[in-house]
């Protein structure tokens, strides 16, 4: 187990490697000087050279390379060209908003995907089965950004029950421990601060939750489908085990493993895929930050950002890999 | 009246509509709905989430500042943001571009034009109780002027770009305006020009230069004006927190120098990337003014009995550049022509509505006192193009590339449908227009390459509130390069002598002269001076914006 561990960490190596690779050349490939971007309508020649000067951008592009590599390798992710903060404070300011958001979203997709998924998978083609197939069809073809508004519409600005973004009220204001408001309002026993940050989270992360909610109901239910048709299921019923007993430990249990692994991967994808619902909602979080970072083509800020992505993305697929063990004991490490 | 139906109230309107496409789509909403459509409440009956005090106002900024340091900065939302901490020695009347004492109380200029002197207002202090004196003023100039300041970071990367673009350059550069500035007494600052220049007080009274208190940015180092660090002024507002991605905080100033304001007790501005998004805000009284809305939102804000339009007074102008180095376009007739034959005040009418002027002149409404009065628009009038295309030569048209900027900005928010507008009128006179256009960075630089586009849009928004800011950045000494290096000596000359003189009838004389000239040049035609949409809740008083884009806050409160 601890050496295939060590392969799995190795092999992440020139998995990151290409990473970098990609998101340097993507952003130096983009026509453009990121140099006239930046000074604008007002920008003379003479201003131009003096900024491309300080940016570095003068190098070969071998070199701007290397001295990224040596950067990243050190932490280092440069400066925003716009404001002058350096990237990782950003990051660190940024990401516990877009992981809160990542795993409320989440839960709302597991809690609702998986008991979905399984009670279509057992009154199949019947009315409810339909209803969840036609549902999910709907949860991953809405568009975000128009289902983050008619939300919003409907329930902060007609409704008027729920924030409408943001994420946190003006007045609610906590000393953050971890980051996340809603673990450190708890830990501060400040229950008001939770409500205030439990209302803000609802929308965006039912917004956010459409997308894996539709992809886990419909990955529960095909598993399910089949794990239900299995030999032992139908020993199981023969032996007069109760049908809750059959579906939920018997089929559930052997149907998991797809259901991790496309959880894993939807996970990853939130933390960040959520460049739209966090700019609707104006969440402060990593997707809002890379918006901003393309639109002002700060090309730190969307290396950054991208990066940290990747890299979330990469190591949730270590721990969904390592995971498979723990599921079914006929996986085995070597 | 029967209670209004849950998604009647959820969606504000009447659902008979779209009642069968929701049954449809979801299955699931055995809907009814009553027949008469309720209002939204309004959120302090509802107890909404908005959740802000009556005595703080909330601003939808359209995203995150760049910095919180005076001097380092060009974009919109730090200019506001900076505005509430600090001061400057001059600021403008509210609502125009007119001056009015701040940090200094008065100010007058050598005879020869070439030095400035400022009388600074006394007992001021700043938020961290040090003394606002001249040589603060003096550190801070120095900072951004003097790229070898020890407390200017350039190392850091920070550029002072904003102080190059109004001054000319740098300290020892040849065409920096400033020569020095001295701390003559601790109440009197003077600024040395190399050449006389009518408009510094307009330029150091822009909103870039707030002066920070020394002591504040020399204990934060590089990292002064970013959210980490205490942003330190004297003005109506103290910095309290940034909330990186999320919102500024600001709390007020018990110690203004300006009696009796700020007129409320917290300013918070929260960043909003999305227009749509911020109109939303707006509606469910999370915010309580914002700005820049899309001019398509302007139907949804005028129904909603809670909200005020307001527009910004224009400060900009979005042109069609026509570059005399294309041969057909050499000819002035030929530009004149074109001016004709498109029809400018239905193009604005139809793209802008009523956040669009049009008129005669290159410089905004705003700055009428230096127009020639009397100036008329071209008409729209093909016939008459084509008379003078034909006396020109070109009865039978000719090919024109026009490029279009693939990037709405305030002063063409969507260039391509305009574009488009133009090559059709043009196409009726003859003139056979391909549109083009590329990336925005490319777009930018290689208008500058030779021979350059033929004809292109493009915009401007001024730095400062004085013509110097239109005119010398388009027709001055070496910034014609997109248009061929254009030039016509009287333009040069006037725009000189309207820096040197400090009488205003004198330089309005100067300016009307340079606006005739240009009209009757066409090298950049004056298309629109488009208006940006605000808005804000019935509920709050006392904001007046400003057409350059730096709002006070100090008297806006609620209700």
């Amino acid at each position: 187990m601890g050496k295939y561990i060590l392969r799995r960490v190795l092999s992440l190596i020139p998995v990151l490697l290409g990473i970098s690779l990609l998101v340097f050349l993507f952003l130096q490939l983009i026509p453009g000087d990121p140099a006239v971007v930046l000074l604008g309508e007002r920008a003379t020649p003479e201003q131009i050279a003096a900024v491309r000067e300080q940016l570095g951008l003068n190098r070969p592009l071998p070199l701007q390379y290397l001295s990224f590599l040596q950067n990243l390798l050190q932490l280092n992710l440069g400066t925003s060209i716009i404001s002058g903060i350096p990237i990782s404070a950003e990051l660190r300011a940024r990401y516990p908003a877009t992981i809160e958001l990542a795993i409320a979203a989440m839960v709302l997709a597991l809690l609702m995907g998986i008991p979905a998924g399984i009670l279509a998978a057992t009154q199949k083609n019947r009315w409810f089965d339909n209803l969840v197939t036609t549902g999910a069809l709907l949860g991953v073809s809405l568009p975000v950004y128009w289902l983050g508004l008619i939300l919003i519409y409907g329930f902060a600005v007609n409704l008027q029950w729920l924030p409408a973004g943001g994420r946190s009220s003006d007045v609610a204001l906590i000393q953050p421990i971890t980051g996340l408001y809603l673990l450190d309002s708890l830990l501060r026993f400040n229950l008001s601060a939770f409500w205030d940050g439990l209302s803000h989270l609802v929308l965006p992360a039912l917004t956010l939750s459409t997308i894996p909610l539709a992809i886990v109901a419909r990955m529960t239910r095909s598993a399910m489908l089949e794990s239900l048709t299995q030999d032992y299921i139908r020993t199981a019923r023969a032996k007069g085990v109760s049908e809750i007993w059959v579906v939920c430990q018997h089929a559930f249990k052997n149907a998991l493993l797809p259901i991790v692994t496309i959880s894993g991967l939807q996970f990853g994808t939130l933390l960040g895929g959520a460049i739209l619902t966090e700019t609707i909602f104006a969440w402060p979080g990593i997707g809002s930050w890379i918006y901003e970072g393309i639109l002002a083509r700060d090309y730190p800020v969307v290396q950054g950002g991208i990066i940290f992505v990747a890299i979330a993305f990469v190591l949730i697929n270590l721990l969904v890999d390592l995971s498979y063990a723990l599921l079914d004991p006929r996986v085995q490490y070597r | 009246m029967p209670k209004a139906h849950f998604f009647q109230r959820f969606f504000g309107f009447n659902l008979r509509g779209l009642r069968l496409i929701l049954v449809f789509c979801l299955a699931l909403i055995l809907a009814n709905c009553a027949s008469t459509p309720t209002k939204a409440p309004d959120a302090a009956s509802t107890g909404n989430t908005g959740s802000t005090a009556a005595n703080t106002i909330v601003y939808g900024s359209t995203g995150q500042p760049v910095n919180l340091e005076p001097g380092n900065i060009s974009d919109g939302n730090s200019l506001i943001a900076q505005d509430q901490i600090y001061n400057r020695l001059l600021e403008f009347k509210p609502g125009t571009s007119e001056l009015k004492p701040a940090l200094a109380t008065e100010w007058s200029v050598s005879p020869d034009g070439k030095t400035w002197t400022f009388k600074l207002r006394e007992g001021v202090k700043f938020h961290d109780g040090t003394p606002f004196d001249a040589a603060a003023v003096k550190f801070n100039v120095e900072r951004w002027w003097d790229r070898k300041h020890p407390q200017g970071f350039r190392n850091a990367g920070k550029t002072y770009e904003i102080w190059q673009q109004i001054f000319g350059g740098f300290k020892g550069e040849p065409n920096s305006l400033l020569e020095e500035v001295v701390a003559v007494n601790p109440t009197t600052v003077q600024f040395r020009l190399k050449q006389p220049f009518a408009a510094f007080p307009n330029g150091i009274g822009a909103g870039f230069f707030g002066i920070a208190s020394p002591e504040a940015v020399k204990q934060a180092g590089a990292a002064y004006g970013t959210p980490g660090a205490q942003a330190v002024g004297t003005g109506p507002f103290l910095f309290k927190e940034w909330v990186t991605g999320d919102r500024i905080v600001l709390d007020k100033n018990p110690n203004y120098w300006v009696k009796d304001l700020p007129k409320s007790n917290q300013a918070i501005i929260r960043f909003i990337t999305d227009p749509a998004a911020r109109l939303a805000q707006l509606r469910a009284s999370r915010i309580d003014f914002t700005v820049d809305l899309s001019p398509d939102q302007k139907k949804e804000v005028e129904s909603d009995a809670n909200l005020k339009m307001l527009v910004r007074p224009s400060f900009n102008v979005g042109y069609l550049a026509l570059n005399p180095s294309y041969k057909p376009l050499a000819d002035v007739k030929v530009r004149q022509a074109i001016a004709m034959a498109i029809n400018r005040p239905a193009i604005v009418q139809a793209f802008w509505g009523d956040l669009g002027k049009h008129d005669a002149h290159f410089t905004p409404p705003a700055l009428a006192w230096s127009q020639a009065a009397d100036l008329q628009p071209y008409p729209y009038d093909p016939e008459a193009a084509k008379r003078l295309l034909t006396e020109a030569g070109y009865a039978n048209g000719f090919d024109l590339e026009l490029w279009y900027m693939p990037v709405s900005r305030p002063y063409f928010p969507n260039p391509k449908p305009i574009a488009e507008a133009f090559a059709a009128d043009l196409s009726t006179v003859g003139i056979r227009v391909k549109l083009q256009t590329k990336d925005w960075a490319a777009y930018l630089s290689d208008r500058r390459k030779k021979p350059g586009y033929q004809a292109f849009m493009l915009g401007w928004t001024a730095d400062y509130g004085d013509p110097d800011s239109f005119y010398y950045a388009h027709f001055g000494p070496g910034a014609t390069d997109d248009i061929g290096n254009w030039s016509n000596p009287q333009v040069i000359q006037l725009l000189n002598q309207a820096r040197a003189v400090n009488d205003q009838a004198e330089r309005a004389r100067l300016y009307s002269t340079v606006d005739k000239i240009l009209h009757q040049e066409v090298v950049r035609l004056p298309i629109v001076h488009s208006q940006p949409l605000l808005a804000q809740r019935t509920s709050l008083a006392g904001w007046i914006p400003s057409p350059l884009g730096s709002d006070p806050f100090e008297e806006i409160a609620k209700q």
